[in-house]
């Protein structure tokens, strides 16, 4: 069976999709106070190379830990809610870019 | 610890102490002007241990695969034995002033010759090496066709390369740089038909103006808006140039955007590029964005967000900062 990378469309895809959802993620004031001190272009390459290994891709995801990389954020009070957030935009994003919902669950 | 080699000295670096600084803290004179990654004056090569990826962002491929990195943005987590760069890989260009030219009260306009065998895109950056220090300017001119490379130098007080460049340095007179460096610079796709807009404030308009030529002169047929903003209308500078470049050019525009002039449209440039944006097509535009790294960023969030790819985004911030050499 092909990966959910290569039936998104591959690399162009990818970073379409990481536009999209880091466009949602900023624009909505419950999180976007999370990424005021984040370098914007840094942000979008991990994210580029966190879903490509997510979606199956090839991928030379050499990122912190996800707790490591997230510690300092839940000491300004990251929590559940948020994650559920960016579930939400992640998903709206994939379902703009046309992905079925099962590859989405 | 990491342990740091240079010359005959050695340093254990502290804490998330960068190579410069650890440098630095031996009394070694390493070049260095921006400390953020953004003017690659503090290049250098290590000839033993490997560099972390954040070292060497913005750099060249050909200077990547030789181990060069930016010693303000190198924390190692191994040893490494590192020099300064070496005349083969970063040749050291000379060039005489052929002219100074004062553009407003704060900015003066430096050409400088062309030396045989230099080649760089219009909007890219040159590294002028006077006394110890190194510094980086925006090359404003099509090297090429005007045959000079001209810089916008804005005064910076007590700053000791824009003070050279505005005080001491006269036509006729000598000086070196390295480059070029930078990626902000026009690249045709296979259609010629994106729309393109450059928006900068003070010698921010330096690249704009040289990538917008480069554009034309390459027959780029989508929309050319370029942007030059200011606190007042003397702040503006080129509107001549511009304005004739217009005239001459179906597909370029020349805005400009005053403070003071309190023009509802356009008083706010970050309103008025965001506007000039969606009004051109936001998702397939190619942005240019150079000159006060405030506006810089701000405008490079307020662009994403209104619709523009993140790829498509081309930054070069003028960051200026507390220089030691
Ligand atoms: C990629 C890049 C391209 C650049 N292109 C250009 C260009 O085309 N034209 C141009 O004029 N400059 C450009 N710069 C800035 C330039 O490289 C120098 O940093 C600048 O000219 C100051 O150098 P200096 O030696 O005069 O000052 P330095 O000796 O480095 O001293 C700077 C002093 O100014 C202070 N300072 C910091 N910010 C400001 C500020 N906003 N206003 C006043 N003082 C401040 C600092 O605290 C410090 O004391 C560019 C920078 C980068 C990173
Ligand atoms: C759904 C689960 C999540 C995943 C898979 C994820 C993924 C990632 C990854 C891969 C990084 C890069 C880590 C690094 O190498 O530095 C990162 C950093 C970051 N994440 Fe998340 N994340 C998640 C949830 C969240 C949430 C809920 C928030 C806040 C709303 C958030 C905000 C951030 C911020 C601000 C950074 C950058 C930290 C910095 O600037 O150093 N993340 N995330
Ligand atoms: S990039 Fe290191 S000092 Fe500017």
């Amino acid at each position: 069976m092909s990966t959910l990378y290569e039936r998104l469309g591959g690399a162009d895809a990818v970073n379409a999709a990481v536009d999209i959802f880091y466009r949602k993620m900023l624009a909505d004031d419950r999180v976007n106070y999370f990424f005021d001190n984040t370098d914007m272009d840094r942000q979008i390459a991990k994210q580029k190379s966190f879903l490509t290994m997510v979606f199956g891709g090839p991928n030379n995801y050499t990122g912190k830990d996800m707790r490591e990389g997230h510690k300092h954020l839940i000491k300004r009070g990251l929590n559940d809610t948020h994650v559920d957030i960016v579930i939400e935009h992640l998903g709206s994003t994939l379902k703009e870019l046309g992905v079925p919902d099962e590859d989405i669950s | 610890m990491a342990v740091v080699s240079y010359q005959k000295s050695k340093v254990v670096l502290q804490d998330n102490e960068s190579v410069l600084q650890g440098l630095e803290r031996l009394g070694e004179k390493i070049p260095s002007s921006c400390r953020s990654g953004a003017c690659q004056c503090c290049l250098m090569r290590a000839v033993a241990g490997a560099v972390p990826a954040k070292s060497q962002e913005g750099l060249k491929e050909t200077l990547k695969s030789q181990h060069y990195f930016l010693a303000c943005q190198c924390v190692p987590t191994e040893d490494l034995a590192v020099t300064l760069p070496a005349d083969d890989a970063v040749p050291v260009y000379p060039a005489q002033v052929i002219s100074k030219k004062q553009l407003n009260e704060e900015i003066t306009s430096i050409r400088l010759s062309c030396p045989a065998g230099f080649r760089c895109r219009p909007g890219q950056y040159i590294q002028v090496m006077q006394d110890s220090h190194i510094r980086s300017y925006s090359v404003a001119s099509l090297p090429i066709e005007d045959g000079f490379l001209e810089l916008h130098v804005r005064k910076i007080p007590g700053g000791s390369m824009s003070t050279w460049f505005h005080e001491t340095c006269q036509p006729g007179m000598q000086c070196s740089f390295r480059g070029p460096f930078g990626s902000c610079f026009y690249v045709p796709d296979a259609d010629r038909q994106f729309p393109i807009l450059l928006v900068g404030t003070g010698s921010g308009l330096a690249p704009l103006e040289g990538i917008a030529r480069d554009a034309l002169q390459q027959e780029h047929e989508g929309p050319v808006v370029l942007i030059h903003g200011s606190l007042r209308e003397s702040g503006l500078y080129h509107g001549n140039e511009l304005t004739a470049l217009q005239s001459a050019n179906k597909a370029f525009s020349y805005r400009t955007s005053v403070v003071e002039s309190g023009e509802t449209e356009s008083a706010d440039i970050r309103q008025f590029a965001k506007s000039e944006l969606t009004r051109l097509g936001a998702a397939g535009a190619r942005i240019f964005l150079c000159g006060a790294p405030d506006l810089v960023n701000d405008l490079k969030v307020r662009l994403f967000l209104a619709g523009a790819a993140s790829s498509h985004i081309h930054c070069d911030p003028f960051i200026i900062n507390a220089a030691s050499t």
